[in-house]
């Protein structure tokens, strides 16, 4: 049944995607006139449209037998009730997804031509236990990046955002590009059966984003909803929820901030599939050099909690809380909500990195998502920056890829050695690549691709 | 108007921040809708959210894209007429999604349409559970039935699809 299933829901998509947002019709109101005054008068009944009928009619039955739950809801006055438990976290999930970085690019910016990789330039999809390749996934042409992926608690759904991030100039030397900011994204989905069969589609989503406005999704625990979050800079700020069955949406808007909002991929939602962890994100927005040279990074990081059962339409309805890095670091970032709502962890370090002033530092900073306060730091690091030995070099790299519900347990990617290193943070103590974390095949390649990349989703 | 769209369910908290605007999203050229007041803003931003959603529902359930926008233009005017009558906290978007369910089903009865693969009841069971996402409770108000009927119809359907595929093989 489960696989029907999946598949009806997978067709019923498919032929509901012929219905493009474009193609909504605006709604035809009739005039004032025609509607009922404020008062529900008998003599008006008749007027009504026959689909009227039944609920009234339900109306009327309810009001006779007081309790009746199953119509309830649609009544006044009732609550809208606690969602079902989400996913236990108990396992990891069954697959995991990380971008592969691509070709080198060619670029200008402020008349001088520098170079740079699309990071994103494809994605594999592999199984957690074997590591085995189930997908490797492209961006539909002319998209040539996935600048955003995400996945559910079980890691049978993924969603991908491709970005058509480069453009030819017209007219220019080969492989000379400009970024893309203006071309709205792509969103896929992934859905991967019990066996390992990847199905694909493409999602329309009635919200529409660009990358230059920074945009970030994370997909809910149960796959059911899709969380974006763009904007910001001076514009407003915007979060989205949408529903990816019926297109539903729920926004939070803030007029004119100076941040961006973020979200985490991999750690935006609890496990009840109810709250948000945003981050708002304090870098300029195209700045020119010159605001670049007097540009501090942030003492504080601001998170905002949100309650999407709570009412509210702005993004200051959320609980809001700031984070203070340990005495000389930088503020968290890529903060990570605990499934069970209670800390959360972002990584921290010295900033000043520079190979003749000493070793760069960090952990893992564990905050109350109570108040805000610090509680421990985790899995420090020191990286010297130095090191010639093939394979090592490059830049520190902490990253939490997946935690059970109290964070207790966490499989992140890890500074050992000058090499980020996979493994699994059992209270203090991180074990390279151990159990629940099996040392599959496919893993030393995803240690690559994220020295280079930076992209995972478990 | 404002105040009793901030306390309707959840799914309804979004448009509260477009009809704050004195323009509010609600044009004569985008809506036809102009002048009409508090109300047509409201129904109106509610429209801009869900339409997409509940247009793609009806669609499924009927096959016909023309049909399928009647049905929701008519919930949303429906809204529109009862909106001072409307409690402040009622489920909007059930209520929209209860006028589609049965606007639908009148849509079948009037044009005597050959029916889709499945029984309508079936279709709009699986459609409900299965497209929507609605969790048994929610389709079963939707579709105005009892949790042990939306149960036994889902079942009946995905069988009869199954038969349905084998059948195709």
């Amino acid at each position: 049944v489960t696989l029907l299933e999946n598949r009806l829901r997978s067709e019923l998509r498919a032929e509901s995607e012929l219905i493009t947002p474009e193609s909504i019709v605006p709604l035809r109101l009739p005039s004032d006139t025609e509607r009922a005054p404020g008062v529900l008068r008998r003599r008006v009944r008749r007027q009504w449209p026959p689909w009227v009928i039944p609920l009234a009619a339900a109306a009327a039955a309810v009001a006779a037998i007081a309790g009746t739950f199953a119509v309830a809801h649609m009544l006044p006055g009732s609550a809208r009730g606690p969602r079902p438990a989400g996913p236990k976290y108990s396992t990891m999930p069954v697959n995991y997804a990380y971008t592969v970085q691509g070709d080198i690019y060619h670029y200008t910016s402020h008349g001088t031509q520098y170079s740079a990789s699309a990071t994103g330039r494809y994605l594999k999809v592999r199984s957690t236990v074997t590591g085995r390749l189930l997908a490797t996934v492209l961006p539909p042409r002319p998209y040539n990046n996935f600048s955003m992926i995400t996945a559910d608690a079980s890691g049978t759904v993924f969603v991908l955002g491709a970005m058509h991030d480069w453009q030819r100039y017209a007219n220019s030397l080969p492989r000379v590009f400009r970024r893309n900011q203006t071309t709205p994204m792509k969103f896929l989905e992934l859905r991967i059966g019990p066996a390992g069969k990847v199905q694909q589609s493409n999602l329309s989503l009635p919200v529409s984003v660009t990358p230059g406005q920074q945009p970030s999704i994370a997909l809910s625990p149960e796959g059911t909803r899709l969380a974006m979050a763009f904007g910001g800079g001076g514009a407003p700020a915007e979060v989205a929820v949408v529903s990816l069955g019926s297109g539903q949406v729920r926004r939070w808007v803030s007029p004119g901030v100076s941040w961006t909002p973020q979200l985490s991929y991999r750690g935006a939602w609890t496990s009840d599939g109810r709250t948000l962890a945003l981050q708002e994100w304090p870098v300029p927005r195209n700045p020119a050099r010159q605001a670049l040279r007097g540009y501090r990074l942030p003492t504080v990081t601001s998170v905002n909690l949100i309650d999407t059962l709570a009412p509210g339409a702005t993004l200051a309805a959320g609980q809001s809380l700031m984070l203070r890095p340990p005495a000389g670091e930088s503020a968290p970032s890529d903060v990570f909500i605990t499934p069970d709502g209670t800390k959360l962890i972002g990584d921290t370090g010295k900033s000043d990195f520079a190979p003749t002033r000493g070793p760069w530092t960090g952990e893992l900073s564990v905050y109350s998502a109570r108040n805000g306060a610090l509680l421990q730091r985790l899995a420090p690091w020191i990286w010297n920056g130095m090191d010639s030995r093939p394979g090592h070099g490059g830049s520190p790299s902490e990253l939490v890829a997946w935690s059970n519900p109290s964070g207790s347990r966490l499989v992140l990617l890890h500074p050992v050695d000058d090499l980020n290193i996979l493994g699994v943070l059992t209270g203090r103590r991180f074990s390279p690549a151990s159990a629940p974390l099996p040392r599959a095949s496919g893993y030393q390649e995803l240690e690559y691709a994220l020295r280079t990349a930076s992209q995972m989703v478990w | 108007v404002e105040g009793d769209v901030a306390h309707l369910s959840d799914f309804t908290a979004a448009p509260r921040a477009r009809t704050a605007g004195p323009a509010a999203a609600c044009t004569q050229e985008d809506t036809g809708c102009a002048e009409l007041g508090a109300a047509a803003h409201a129904v109106t931003a509610l429209y801009q959210s869900h339409a997409l959603g509940l247009t793609r529902l009806a669609f499924i359930v009927l096959g016909d894209r023309q049909s399928a926008e009647d049905v929701v233009q008519e919930a949303f005017c429906g809204l529109f007429r009862v909106w001072d009558r409307l409690p402040a906290d009622a489920n909007v978007l059930g209520y929209l999604r209860v006028s589609v369910v049965n606007g639908c089903r009148t849509m079948i009865r009037r044009s005597k349409r050959t029916p889709r693969a499945l029984p309508p009841r079936q279709r709009e069971a699986l459609v409900l559970r299965y497209f929507a996402d609605l969790p048994e409770r929610e389709t079963a108000e939707a579709m105005g039935i009892s949790r042990g009927t939306v149960k036994s119809t889902t079942a009946r359907g995905l069988a009869a699809l199954s038969r349905m595929l084998r059948e195709d093989q």
